[in-house]
């Protein structure tokens, strides 16, 4: 499972109210219509940390290791959607590898 | 040098036996249609030698194109233009004309001269040929190589169009949708620009509408000049899993662009490829090296909180991998946690339980030393709490009947959970839990309890009030039961369960003052039922304690009151089965009611009138009702001859389980035997005799039974009935010494035949040695044991461990000789496992060491019922 904090945006101190609203956001940003992956990492991640006893009994008791995707997320998180320059059209138009 | 050794050719005899021409053009023209383009290429050399024959120069031709493509396609592009090479040599049909695949293979080498110098030439490409390669000299004018420019004429489309391709990329670069719109426009359709219009169309529309952005890139094809790009956005489109899986597949180039388009950072593209390089499933140890390694961009508590969780699987022997990256040692809290956390993984409940106890105990006393007052209490009582319920939650030992002893793990479960709420008193569904556990194991006292407690915290949660109301019913108080269900249906007026339950409360109050002769507050409850009421079921109820009620006061007028009712019912034997079990609830027993009212006598003699009959009684079930000894005797009769032949498979099947629920298992075993004389062997009939014959477990009296059993298991599995599959196997671990029934008699003795009585002291000393030679199993085979026999024996090995299981059978044997000689029957007992009896519910017993020393004990009893 993905970590639920870096999948809502919130730092570990978030409250019941900040878990809510990132939920609402996310949903809102990626309805499962459009993105139903993202979606459902969304219900999972607010299911998972909704109320201070869930945020506790994640901490406790999940023993999963860290997703790449985690590490990802975490060291370099993403950007806005970007537009590739120039030399990297010319790039693959010239065949490069 | 080549290495290639040459082929040694006999001197004087080289030609001799040599394949002729024909022969040789058949296998090189054998070769060329199998695309053995290498074969083919020798053969006609070969023959060219003899004679420079057209056909044979263009079937070389032919085969030098071939393998050209199959080395491009390698990627082996210098190779392939050196066949190119050789094919143009030959000189065959157009002089110099140029193939696109080799034209395409040249641009791609950056070669552009000689395609350039083609195109200039009339007669060196076909217009179509033209028109195929325009669009890679297209995308690599846009890469930026002028020559091409430069080399076409300027009515050329390639040139003509160059100008609003290039500015589309430069609108598009700079985020120019306007004008990138306005150059799109500006390229016709029929232009060798047109892939390169969907994609940038598709790359404007990528961000908010993937589908669209999706489609239009379906439009450009996979061996496009612009297919690379088309990658590449494809790739960006996937989701974030499938992106980083798909990721590892793809060239340098391809990923960079997606990247981009995703919003990746540079940094976030060199980790990529770190991680990338631990593989897909990264090993633990590597992965906390890179955690420690990026430590400061990954926030140094997150970093050690992921530490700590690649540490659970291998720990204690991971704990040393901190050191061995460089990471801070594990505090006290930190090692308690681990150490909790890997009881888990051991799957052992004691071990679970004592594990987060003791790490509860460790934060309850951190607690105390002065740190309650901090802000984060709260937080801290949460976790003490959740620490105490961790074993009930993560197992399923409070999902079955409390256990008699309350030393058993259950109990100091539920113990433990009950104490959590000290801690955490605002977590509703704990309470919940403990009521329902309680509940059923009539610990009505301790429901009760907890009920009590959440009712003050949540009046009016319809969670809690139901709980309660289930509990006031399962402790016969219908009036607190209807005092709940009135609280519930101010809280939500319309629930038509809560509602017929109420009516079930009134009702069955109504019945219990009857008996105490208190007709009055009968007709009391009657009154407030009625107010309920809703629905036939509802008021035929109302309408049958009503006349049981009056026939207790005026038997006359009850009595014409309840005909009444039972003509309005149908009259047939399911009328009367309404009356009987209503009956029931006033201690009327229902052939003194049918007698009192002069009913007639009723059969079930329609298949109509038995299927009435078992749906009456499936309602009285489904109710929570019961059917007495006086039913049951009322019923058999006509049971017995009712006209089960003419059910139907799926209505025998039903009415079985009714009989079942109902405790009526003389008419549920006569029509499994029927049903069995229909459906040979069908499994589920199978079962429902086995358990009817043995309605309390199996007491050994026909081991033919249970391999019968046996066979339907195996039967029912063929047949894909997984139920009736996962119903039998239940049954058969339950009948097993290992299931916690009756260890005696065993359910399946072996034959009467086996020989395996009384064997002499040196007999004995044999077959011990046998069995430490060869092993259980195959000293068993070579004894001749059958095979039913043997499978259970390997079901205690793999129990009991090899060893354990050898020497308890030779002890066992051993004691036999002492005990007169006699070898008893195998199975022989064992030592009793962890946990005691409960293994379904992991091992949820008294624990294992408790129980060791009975063993010597229990031996000569055991013996002695052989």
């Amino acid at each position: 499972m993905r970590d639920p904090y870096l999948i809502l945006a919130i730092d570990e101190a978030a409250d019941d109210a900040a878990v809510e609203a990132a939920y609402l956001q996310g949903i809102k940003r990626c309805p499962p219509e459009r993105d139903p992956e993202r979606f459902e990492a969304l219900r999972r991640a607010y299911e998972a940390l909704r109320t201070h006893r869930d945020r506790i009994a994640y901490e406790l008791f999940h023993t999963d290791p860290p997703e790449p995707a985690d590490i990802l997320d975490k060291a370099a998180p993403l950007g806005a959607p970007g537009r590739p320059d120039a030399t990297l059209f010319a790039a693959l138009l010239r065949g490069d590898p | 040098m080549s290495k290639k050794q040459k082929r040694r050719s006999v001197r004087g005899g080289g030609r001799r036996g040599a394949p002729s021409p024909d022969a040789i053009e058949r296998q090189a023209r054998a070769d060329l249609d199998a695309g053995r383009y290498r074969d083919a290429i020798g053969h006609l050399k070969e023959l060219l030698k003899l004679e420079a024959r057209a056909d044979w120069q263009a079937a070389l031709a032919d085969a030098y194109a071939g393998r050209a493509r199959e080395l491009d396609a390698k990627g082996m592009l210098k190779e392939a233009l050196v066949m190119w090479e050789n094919r143009a040599a030959l000189g065959v049909g157009t002089s110099g004309a140029m193939v696109p695949d080799q034209a395409r293979l040249l641009l791609r080498l950056g070669r552009i001269e000689p395609v350039l110098a083609a195109f200039a030439a009339d007669d060196r490409l076909a217009a179509a040929d033209r028109d195929r390669l325009r669009p890679v000299l297209a995308a690599r004018l846009l890469a930026g190589d002028a020559r091409i420019a430069e080399g076409l004429p300027d009515d050329d489309p390639v040139r003509r169009h160059a100008d609003a391709a290039s500015a589309a990329l430069g609108a598009y670069c700079r985020g120019d949708d306007a004008a990138l719109q306005q150059a799109l426009a500006a390229i016709p359709y029929r232009s060798p620009y047109r892939d390169w219009v969907q994609l940038l169309k598709s790359l404007q529309l990528a961000p908010a509408r993937p589908a669209e952005a999706l489609a239009l890139l379906e439009r450009i094809a996979d061996d496009s000049a612009f297919a690379a790009l088309k990658r590449a956005a494809r790739l960006a489109l996937l989701p974030e899993s499938a992106f980083l899986d798909a990721a590892g597949k793809v060239g340098k180039g391809v990923l960079r662009f997606a990247c981009a388009l995703r919003g990746w950072p540079p940094e976030r593209i060199v980790l990529h490829d770190e991680l990338a390089q631990l593989g897909t499933a990264p090993n633990p140890k590597a992965l906390l090296r890179l955690l420690h390694r990026h430590r400061a961009d990954l926030g140094p508590a997150w970093a050690r909180k992921q530490s700590l969780r690649l540490l659970s699987q291998e720990f204690p022997a991971s704990l040393k991998w901190l050191a061995a990256v460089g990471a801070d040692r594990t505090t006290g809290d930190e090692q308690r946690l681990l150490t909790a956390r890997a009881a888990e993984l051991d799957g052992d409940p004691w071990d679970l339980h004592e594990q987060w106890t003791l790490y509860a105990r460790h934060l309850m006393v951190q607690r105390g030393a002065g740190q309650a007052a901090s802000a984060d209490d709260s937080g801290r009582k949460l976790r003490i709490a959740l620490a105490l319920r961790r074993c009930a939650s993560s197992t399923s030992l409070l999902d079955d009947e409390p256990s008699p002893d309350p030393e058993d793990l259950d109990r100091l479960l539920a113990a433990q959970l009950e104490a959590s709420l000290d801690w955490d008193p605002d977590d509703r569904n704990t309470y919940l839990r403990l009521i329902d556990y309680y509940r059923r194991g009539k610990l009505l006292k301790d429901a009760r309890r907890i009920q009590d407690r959440a009712m003050r915290r949540w009046p009016r949660d319809m969670q809690v009030l139901g709980a309660a109301l289930d509990t006031a019913l399962g402790a016969g108080s219908f009036k607190k039961a209807a005092g709940l269900a009135r609280q519930m249906l101010e809280v939500d007026p319309i629930n038509t369960d809560v509602r017929e339950r109420l009516v079930a409360a009134h009702l069955a109050h109504a019945r219990k003052q009857v008996p105490k002769g208190r007709p009055d507050l009968a007709r009391k409850e009657l009154a407030q039922a009625a107010e309920w009421a809703r629905g036939g079921q509802a008021q035929e109820q109302l309408e049958i304690t009503a006349g049981l009620i009056t026939l207790l006061e005026d038997r006359k007028a009850g009595a014409e009151a309840l005909r009444d009712l039972l003509a309005r019912l149908g009259g047939g034997l399911s009328a009367q089965l309404v009356l009987a079990l209503a009956a029931e609830g006033i201690e009327i027993a229902p052939s003194k009611l049918l007698k009192q009212i002069d009913a007639p006598k009723a059969r079930l003699q329609t298949q109509a009138e038995l299927l009435a009959a078992l749906s009456r009684l499936r309602t009285h079930l489904d109710r929570g009702g019961t059917v007495s000894r006086d039913v049951e005797a009322w019923l058999a009769p006509a049971l017995k001859a009712a006209p089960w032949s003419s059910l139907s498979r799926g209505e025998t099947e039903t009415a079985c389980d009714t009989l079942r629920r109902c405790g009526l298992q003389q008419a549920r075993l006569r029509l499994a035997r029927a049903a069995l004389k229909r459906w040979d062997g069908a499994p589920v009939f199978e079962l429902h005799a086995f358990e009817a014959k043995y309605p309390h477990g199996f007491d050994g009296r026909s081991s033919l039974d249970l391999y019968k059993l046996e066979d339907a298991l195996e039967r029912a599995r063929d047949e894909g009935d997984t139920r009736t599959a996962q119903r039998i196997q239940e049954l058969l671990r339950a009948e097993s010494p290992f299931g916690g029934l009756p260890p005696f008699p065993f359910p399946s003795a072996p034959p009467s035949d086996l020989d395996l009585d009384e064997p002499g002291p040196a007999e004995l000393d044999s077959i011990i040695a046998l069995i430490r030679l060869i092993g259980i199993e195959r000293a068993f085979e070579l004894m001749g044991l059958p095979p039913e026999l043997r499978r259970e024996l390997k079901a205690m090995k793999r129990q009991l461990g090899e060893q354990a299981m050898t020497e308890t059978l030779i002890e066992f044997l051993r004691r036999g000789a002492d005990f007169g000689g006699a070898i008893p029957d195998l199975p022989f007992p064992l030592p009793p496992e962890r946990g005691g009896g409960k293994t379904s519910r992991g091992g949820g017993r008294r624990r294992a060491d408790e129980d060791d020393d009975d063993l010597d004990d229990d031996f000569g009893d055991q013996l002695s019922l052989f």
